[in-house]
């Protein structure tokens, strides 16, 4: 038996040591510096009034919640999906120009388990600093939170409301503070980036130059988040205008097979920004469909890079 | 070779891609039709609304932003207050909630800024352009021209109202600010259409939202029983913060003394809704003639009450307001003074 043939074509402990090394290369690459600056942007909005239309009769303590929550979730799906994108783009080519590449594939380690692994550290990477972020939010937040309602229940008992009434009032500001349903808002952006960093590391095999991988990254970014426009039209009646003539037809069709949903983790940050009724299911499905996205594209990933020469 | 790799390559991407997709999409579909149900997932944003996002705000939603998008448009919609450009903030706020329908905060700001302070600058430029073309003997001027300005800003902010309770039922200060647009004095009140907005507040926990259209329709011609019927609704409230209000209690007296009542029907005495404190009583009645003469409330027997208090309380004439007629509200002041001259003529006669 060939010493190839005995090589087994999955191996957890050969993925994580890639995963590991992959860590330890984005973190030489002092991508953690960026956190502060949105460290700084977390709590520089905690001193930010964020809303205009207030006074004594417009007390709007979960507006200004919401703001908060907004600016700092928005800022976490920028930084995680951008990362998601750059760091993977520049991973495959990095470990070219360094020749680390050949070192490692002339060793008994399958291409499949390269690239998972090489996959598996950036989402660590992205994990971790989501963890940081989240932190910060959390924690900004709960300030934020605690100070309106302390706001809000002197302004309710100057009014006269009752204990009841107080206390129904608090229950809806708190609802917009730190809760389990935030952290789902957090984990779709996660799952979100990890999907892109998924597909960028798919156009990366192909791919000749970094600046095209994250070129056409960005780009399936931007078409996923209105793919499903293309799919409604197919399934829906328009909103507005006639029904879409035969070439309109055949472009939403190809763009809701081929492209990514991203709106679908949009929406449950947007509810969890809201303070919606996200449920334990839904996280469920939108981490199911996340699993489905990334291990499409991964073994596409591979199907390309399996033959590549280097 | 190359080139055959790779041409091969993408077609069996784009082939999986389609396949995978395929079985994807109705499960997708079904997902994002169950998040909309729900709330969750924002509805479809119109045509006409994709044409009058600037291109920061496309970018933003086409980046999954639409929410942070909304915000800092809002913030950046102050501008447009500021400078009174009234055209441009409408198409602002029209993207802001078409951005974040959900939020009944813009739908708020967006018809506060053009039913109220809109509304209120074209008033004080119409009223300016009359004063001008009056100086000019200008006799072509036509003030109802000019009012039109003022309804298209309120309209303008009532649609923004209706629009925004479509997306918020549930939002009691939308129905509430669109019943205080509609039935301020220093606008153009339609008290109808107050009432209509204020009568979906009359569960609320909010005591004041609750009293809303009683106050309203209490200024109805020809609703006077159904004002009865409210309040005798509120009273069966059994919450005190309604006795806390002057027009509430007096209304109490007001609707019970209409004569077109059933017998039987529910008629509070004064000392009863007064706790016996006739002085204030007739502070309160005094100050209500105002209301009945500028706000249009309901009158009642507001004669026979007020009379029945004036011989009780042996009111000086120039506490009577069918003899002087009333300048400015009553205060307790104000009637100790005058009770105070009053015996001290009596007695110097």
């Amino acid at each position: 038996m060939s010493r190839q043939a005995s090589i087994s074509f999955f191996s957890l402990r050969r993925i994580l040591i890639v995963a590991q090394s992959t860590v330890t290369q984005l973190v030489r690459m002092k991508v953690f510096y960026f956190l502060a600056p949105i460290a700084l942007l977390f709590v520089g909005i905690q001193f930010l009034d964020l809303i205009w239309y207030q006074g004594a009769e417009t007390l709007q303590p979960e507006q200004e919640l919401r703001m908060h929550k907004n600016i700092c979730l928005g800022t976490m799906m920028v930084f995680s999906s951008m990362f998601g994108i750059v760091a993977t783009a520049l991973l495959i080519p990095g470990d070219i120009e360094d020749r680390t590449l050949y070192t490692i594939l002339c060793k008994p380690v399958p291409r499949f388990d390269y690239l998972v692994g090489k996959l598996l550290g950036v989402m660590a990477v992205i994990f971790i600093a989501m963890v940081v972020m989240d932190v910060l939010l959390v924690a900004t937040l709960h300030f934020r939170t605690e100070e309106k309602l302390a706001e809000a229940t002197q302004v309710w008992g100057k009014r006269g409301l009752t204990e009841v009434e107080i206390a129904a009032g608090r229950a809806e500001i708190a609802a917009h503070g730190p809760t389990l349903i935030l952290q789902y808002g957090v984990m779709a952006h996660f799952l979100k980036a990890s999907v892109i960093a998924a597909v960028a590391l798919l156009i990366s095999t192909f791919s000749t130059s970094t600046i095209f991988t994250i070129a056409t990254s960005s780009m399936i970014w931007i078409i996923g988040s209105f793919q499903s426009v293309a799919r409604e039209a197919l399934f829906t009646d328009p909103i507005s205008g006639g029904d879409p003539n035969m070439a309109e037809r055949i472009m939403n069709t190809f763009v809701s097979l081929v492209f990514p949903d991203f709106k679908l983790f949009e929406s449950i940050t947007d509810g969890a920004v809201r303070a919606e009724n996200v449920l334990h299911s839904d996280m469920t499905q939108l981490g199911g469909l996340a699993a489905i996205y990334v291990g499409i594209y991964v073994v596409l990933s591979w199907f390309v890079f399996s033959d590549k020469e280097f | 070779m190359r080139n055959f790799k790779t041409t091969r390559n993408l077609i069996v991407i784009v082939a999986v891609l389609c396949g995978t997709g395929y079985f994807r999409m109705p499960k997708e579909q079904k997902f994002m039709e169950d998040l909309r149900e729900r709330k969750i997932a924002h509805p479809q944003i119109d045509s006409e609304i994709w044409s009058k996002m600037g291109q920061t705000s496309l970018a933003g939603t086409f980046g999954g932003l639409r929410s942070v998008m909304a915000s800092f448009m809002s913030i950046g919609a102050f501008d447009h207050f500021e400078n009174n450009d009234w055209y441009k903030l409408e198409k602002d706020f029209e993207v802001i909630t078409a951005l974040d329908p959900y939020n009944a905060y813009y739908w708020n700001t967006g018809a506060w800024h053009l039913g109220w302070n809109a509304a209120s600058w074209a008033r004080r430029n119409q009223r300016s352009e009359i004063e001008t073309a009056l100086k000019n003997g200008n006799e072509d001027f036509s003030p109802t021209k000019q009012r039109l300005l003022e309804m298209e800003f309120l309209e303008k902010g009532d649609a923004m109202y209706r629009e925004g309770l479509k997306y918020n039922p549930a939002s009691e200060e939308l129905w509430f600010d669109r019943g205080a647009m509609w039935s301020n004095e220093y606008k153009r009140p339609d008290l109808e259409r107050a009432a209509e907005a204020f009568r979906k507040l009359r569960n609320s926990p909010n005591p004041v939202y609750r009293r809303r259209y009683l106050l309203t329709i209490a200024r109805i011609p020809g609703r006077e029983i159904e004002a009865y019927e409210e309040m005798v609704r509120l009273v069966s409230d059994s919450d005190p913060r309604h006795f806390s209000t002057p027009t509430f209690r007096v209304l109490v007296l007001i609707l019970g003394s209409n004569p077109e009542l059933p017998d039987g029907a529910l008629r509070p005495p004064v000392d009863v809704v007064y706790n016996n404190n006739l002085e204030k009583a007739y502070e309160e009645l005094y100050n209500y003639w105002d209301r009945i003469k500028n706000d249009g409330f309901y009158a009642g027997n507001y004669k026979v009450l007020m009379k029945q208090l004036i011989d009780r309380l042996k009111v000086p004439d120039s506490l009577n307001p069918f003899v002087t007629e009333p300048k400015r509200p009553l205060y307790p002041s104000v009637w100790k003074r005058e009770f105070e001259k009053r015996d001290r003529d009596s007695s110097a006669r």
